[in-house]
């Protein structure tokens, strides 16, 4: 059971993504540069937080052409798990595989702290295990980080039970406190907050660590 | 916002359009003067943030605006203008190059619109 991590040009939270897999949960793990196609041999896909190519034009704009993302819709079409934390959640808005997109906080703040989240859905395996209703705390650190969606995207979301966390008090004006979502088989799940950064005792908590377990669970 | 072909059609002229201009005899941008020259086009791409879209670095601008001293600005929404220069064979093929540009790079739907002047030059 292997987990890729994207390296974009300007990702920076890829190391940490490996740290926690890796050093933390023991998880076999390998860099996947963006122009590598071959996902053969993985089990999850991992986009990083960072600023992909600078985030010019929009967060995750030109990341979203890149050739590892090409294999990675035909990786997600056929079932494989993808997380997409942070500017990783902007690319998947942008690639199409979750609906919705990020945009300026509402205070145009970059907001760096950790914030209380609350489990939304728990039908999926990447929250399966902390039970709907239960709250956590991760860290957060993004300047556009908005949440935004149209009423129908909205309702289709809330449809689907793709809505995964939410906010408890929301940070940056993102439509209905959302947090995180999944498509919805549940195999995809996007979100703002880091869980990579909080799986050791010593490091910001061990809050994130279930999210992570789930990528090979 | 124009009408739009699909992905696969718009590809499909594209390809069309490269094979032909293989073919042609000669190299006709560099040193063929008897080639017709490829006509060149000028766009402005205007994107702005969807109505419903909250603008907070307008809101800001606004802000500023009255600590200037200039009263009565009542809305200040900020886009991007994106100037573009391109080759094409004739201006609907132009026009469909940019629409493709505008729709699936320059702008993001989900939150944005926008809006394209051409001109040839």
């Amino acid at each position: 059971m292997t987990i890729g991590v994207v390296v974009f040009p300007g990702s920076n939270c890829d190391r940490d993504v490996r740290w926690a897999t890796e050093g933390c949960l023991g998880m076999s793990t390998r860099y996947l540069w963006h122009e590598e196609r071959d996902l053969s041999g993985l089990d999850a896909v991992v986009l990083p937080g960072g600023f992909s190519y600078g985030d010019y034009l929009r967060c995750g704009a030109i990341a979203r052409f890149a050739p590892v993302l090409e294999s990675l819709l035909s990786f997600a079409a056929s079932g494989g798990r993808v997380l997409g934390i942070c500017n990783g959640f902007q690319v998947l808005t942008e690639l199409g595989l979750l609906p919705g997109a990020l945009t300026r906080n509402r205070d145009l703040h970059f907001i760096c702290e950790d914030t209380s989240l609350s489990v939304v859905s728990d039908r999926t395996p990447w929250l399966s295990s902390t039970g709907s209703g239960c709250r956590f705390s991760l860290p957060i650190a993004h300047g556009e980080g908005r949440y935004q969606c149209s009423d129908d995207t909205l309702k289709q979301l809330q449809d689907d039970d793709a809505i995964a966390l939410r906010y408890c008090s929301n940070p940056n004006g993102s439509v209905s406190d959302i947090a995180g979502i999944t498509n919805a088989s549940g195999s995809v799940l996007g979100l703002m907050p880091h869980p990579e950064r909080a799986c050791d005792p010593q490091t910001g908590g061990t809050a994130g660590r279930a999210i992570l377990e789930a990528l090979i669970s | 916002m124009g009408h739009r072909r699909s992905d696969a059609d718009q590809r499909a002229s594209f390809n069309l359009h490269f094979v032909e201009r293989k073919r042609s005899p000669g190299l006709p941008r560099f040193n063929n003067c008897r080639s017709e020259p490829v006509p060149r086009y000028q766009a402005r791409v205007l994107v702005h943030l969807r109505p419903s879209v909250l603008d907070p670095a307008g809101e800001a601008a606004r802000a500023a605006a009255s600590r200037l001293g200039v009263d009565g600005v009542e809305k200040l929404r900020i886009g991007k203008a994106v100037e573009v220069e391109l080759e094409a064979s004739d201006e609907t093929e132009a026009r469909r190059n940019l629409e493709l540009l505008s729709d699936r790079l320059l702008a993001n739907p989900v939150i944005e619109n926008w809006t394209l002047e051409l001109t040839q030059s």
